[in-house]
């Protein structure tokens, strides 16, 4: 079942770069996807688009089967639970806080001025904050965390949405290989049980062997492979046209990851 | 626990509001709710002068008087060249001040107390107090606005030299003093060129702050455009009132914009 | 150098005289050693009056610029329109010294403090309103995206991701600005706009040097505490 299409998207800067070529794609629902390539590939790009944190210069975006307009872009927005490399959490309020913001949406303004949430919001949050082992951290300030607890808190944050999809831009770049393993198998946990879709942008092929249910690799803006890990297992050619520079050689992302791979 | 009998609650271990965050508005409203009486706070009052107000805007809707140009050109220019007079005399008396009031490259610790202390005492009152002390020591005209707002300035100036001479990398002191060289050698070649810098950025900041008090101290009779500015007002004459106000603002503005565009570049 | 000169010509200025005046100047002073404080409590009574209106004023202004800050700070805007009406709006309001916006105050609203703290509030919240959006603009982008990614709206930005993350400039450019406050409301005086400067300003008019020193003596005692003060609590803030 398809969640998201996407249809002759393409996006380009204002200062003239063309961070994604014409692009379609269809999302299936439940599905564990990576956007694999090289950094400054359009990955994030691609991720933004989807939210509307970016606005395509042509092309069409559904959304389960609903278009991304500027009067229900919050409501989607709501919808879509997103977390970033560098969590992005507001490090000066507790980690509940930073949870319960994910509630925003539901949450008239009035409440908002003197941060009031409502019972069920805390029930949620202490849910997701169990969800990600982070309850003993609770009333922590953000900044006191690690890395790794914050990107937990992050995915706690997008949990509250009760979103039907996870966009998660390059979650685990600035993590060690531990910790990053450690949040990918969350994601995939989540995915996995709570029925929500997670689409991921990733550099490192290792990753994306190990948990992808279904791969796209995109280089320079084009869409160069789109299918299962086991057939780009196979197609060793078309991994390498995923790292492959504009003057022939390799991306230095790459040789490195294949070898961690095998 | 009571706060969990209501709907909703804070995001606190406790669910209510941090106790620290209550003791200060608590604080502040005290504070304000005692001294109420005392500034005559009355919102009954600022609601029925808004009628007033409006008034007044509405008679600030005139045809300028266009006659006026030339005096009020002269008096907007008497007012810059008080502030940049200003500001460069209190340039060339801060720069000795602000060495002798930075730790690091101050003499002797007592020369340092003492001109740290001379110089808060310059700083404390406003320009005008001091412009109001000389204009009845020497009289009224600009003298007295140009003695006030030197005095005030180096006090500022000063004090900011010093602190961005002790910020200065204790590096370059270091490698120049071990080369055998005295206290004067050592500040014009380790210390000045490293905090040049702040000294500019500094320096637009004074000349803007000068700027706006050099339009205020002709309240007092110490030259400039304050003083048009008083008598317009006092003979209601709201042709003239609106091209001073006007003209204040043109100047201000464009100082603001242009010592932001300086600072920019510099740092 | 020449600039200076030619200046100091234009104005008329004549530091001889000043030189030559030194003696004279020496006598004047002199007047100023034996401060009279007969009237002291007056004094007391009308400079707590100036802090009260200083409180108010600094008060005010943040209230203002807690309104338009946000709006003020390009990268949270709801539109770049508001951004722009904003942002002229707190020039406008810093383009205007407090002392004319005190003056104007009093002529509609009549002699008092009242006038006095509106025009300090109004004034202030220009720079205090601009202070807080540069803070704002200072965030890393990354924050208010991922308010933005939840669908929060651009009051609930403020509130949860803005203020938070500035908290702590806040304070400390709000108590910069009470301080400065303060040097300002000892002169609100001279236009009648409440405090201690209307009696300073009329010692000076009645050649009573005396008083006008006590009253000097007092302001500047009073200036310094506060600003002893307000270091030490910018240092235990930060």
């Amino acid at each position: 079942m398809s969640l998201i299409q996407i249809s002759q998207v393409s996006k380009q800067y204002e200062n003239g770069f063309r961070a994604l070529h014409p692009t379609t794609l269809t999302i299936n629902s439940g599905e564990f996807t990576v956007i694999l390539g090289p950094s400054g590939a359009g990955k994030s790009t691609l991720l933004r688009l989807l939210n509307g944190l970016e606005t395509p210069s042509s092309g069409q975006i559904l959304i389960a089967n609903r278009q991304l307009t500027l009067e229900n872009q919050r409501r989607l927005r709501a919808e879509i639970g997103m977390i970033f490399q560098e969590f992005n959490l507001v490090s000066r309020l507790n980690v509940m806080t930073n949870i319960l913001i994910g509630r925003l949406y539901h949450r008239a303004w009035w409440e908002s001025l003197f941060y009031l949430f409502p019972k069920k919001d805390y029930d949620l949050a202490h849910w997701a904050l169990a969800r990600v082992d982070l309850t003993e951290k609770a009333w922590n300030r953000a900044s006191k965390l690690s890395g790794g607890q914050q990107q937990r808190v992050a995915i706690a944050r997008a949990l509250v949405q009760q979103p039907s999809v996870i966009l998660a831009d390059e979650p685990v770049a600035s993590l060690d290989p531990i910790t990053a393993e450690e949040i990918m198998k969350l994601l995939l946990e989540i995915c996995k049980n709570d029925g929500v879709t997670v689409l991921a942008s990733l550099h490192q092929v290792g990753l994306a062997f190990q948990f992808a249910d279904r791969i796209i690799g995109i280089n320079r803006g084009q869409v160069v492979f789109d299918g299962t890990a086991e057939q780009l297992w196979i197609e060793q050619d078309k991994l390498q046209t995923i790292y492959r520079r504009e003057d022939g050689s390799l991306d230095e992302s790459f040789n490195m990851e294949v070898a961690l791979a095998q | 626990m009571r706060a969990l009998t209501w709907k909703w609650h804070w995001p606190s271990r406790n669910g209510s509001l941090p106790l620290s965050f209550i003791i200060l508005l608590l604080t502040i409203l005290l504070m304000l709710g005692s001294t109420a009486s005392l500034v005559e706070v009355d919102l009954v009052r600022i609601f029925k002068s808004t009628g007033k107000l409006l008034g007044f805007a509405q008679q600030l809707i005139t045809i300028p008087e266009w006659s006026y140009l030339p005096t009020l050109g002269t008096k907007m220019l008497e007012t810059l060249e008080i502030a940049f007079l200003c500001t460069t005399l209190s340039l060339i008396l801060s720069l000795p001040l602000g060495l002798l009031a930075a730790r690091n490259s101050s003499p002797h610790l007592i020369v340092y107390h003492i001109s740290r202390n001379l110089l808060s005492l310059m700083r404390a009152l406003p320009e005008i107090v001091w412009a109001l002390v000389f204009v009845s020591a020497v009289g009224l005209g600009p003298l007295p606005g140009v003695m006030a707002l030197t005095f005030v300035t180096t006090g500022f100036m000063a004090k900011i030299f010093a602190e961005s001479i002790e910020v200065v990398n204790s590096k370059a002191i270091e490698s120049v003093a071990a080369t055998g060289s005295n206290w004067l050698q050592l500040v014009t070649f380790a210390i000045l060129p490293e905090a040049f810098p702040d000294l500019i950025s500094t320096f637009f900041y004074i000349i803007d702050h000068n700027v706006r008090a050099a339009t205020i101290i002709g309240l007092v009779g110490a030259g400039g455009i304050g003083y048009e500015l008083v008598m317009s007002l006092r003979l209601f004459n709201y042709s003239r009132l609106m091209l001073i106000m006007l003209s204040i603002y043109l100047i201000v503005t464009i100082l603001d914009r242009l010592s932001d565009q300086f600072r920019k570049r510099v740092i | 150098m020449v600039l200076t000169w030619l200046t100091t010509v234009n104005l008329e200025l004549s530091f001889q005289s000043v030189i030559w005046g030194f003696g004279d100047i020496i006598d004047y002073s002199k007047q100023y050693l034996s401060p009279n404080f007969s009237e002291f409590l007056k004094y007391v009574k009308l400079m707590g009056q100036t802090l009260a209106i200083a409180l108010w004023g600094t008060v005010l202004s943040l209230i203002v610029s807690l309104i338009l800050s946000p709006l003020a700070a390009k990268n949270i805007s709801p539109h770049p329109i508001i951004y722009q009406i904003v942002r002229e709006l707190l020039n406008f309001l810093r383009a205007i010294p407090d002392l004319v916006l005190a003056l104007i105050f009093v002529s509609a609203l009549g002699l008092g403090p009242l006038p006095g703290l509106l025009a300090l509030g109004l004034h202030t919240s220009g720079f205090l309103g601009k202070f807080f959006a540069e803070s704002m603009e200072r965030v890393k982008p990354g924050i208010y995206e991922a308010l933005k990614a939840t669908g929060a709206s651009f009051f609930q930005i403020a509130m949860f991701a803005a203020w938070p993350s500035i908290l702590q400039e806040v304070a400390g450019y709000t108590l910069y600005i009470f301080d400065r406050n303060v040097r300002v409301a000892t002169i609100l005086g001279l236009v009648g706009a409440g405090g201690i400067g209307l009696e300073l300003s009329a010692t000076f008019g009645f050649f009573r040097y005396d008083q006008a020193s006590a009253l000097i003596l007092i302001i500047m005692i009073t200036i310094i505490v506060i600003d002893y003060l307000s270091i030490w609590l910018r240092k235990r803030i930060s």
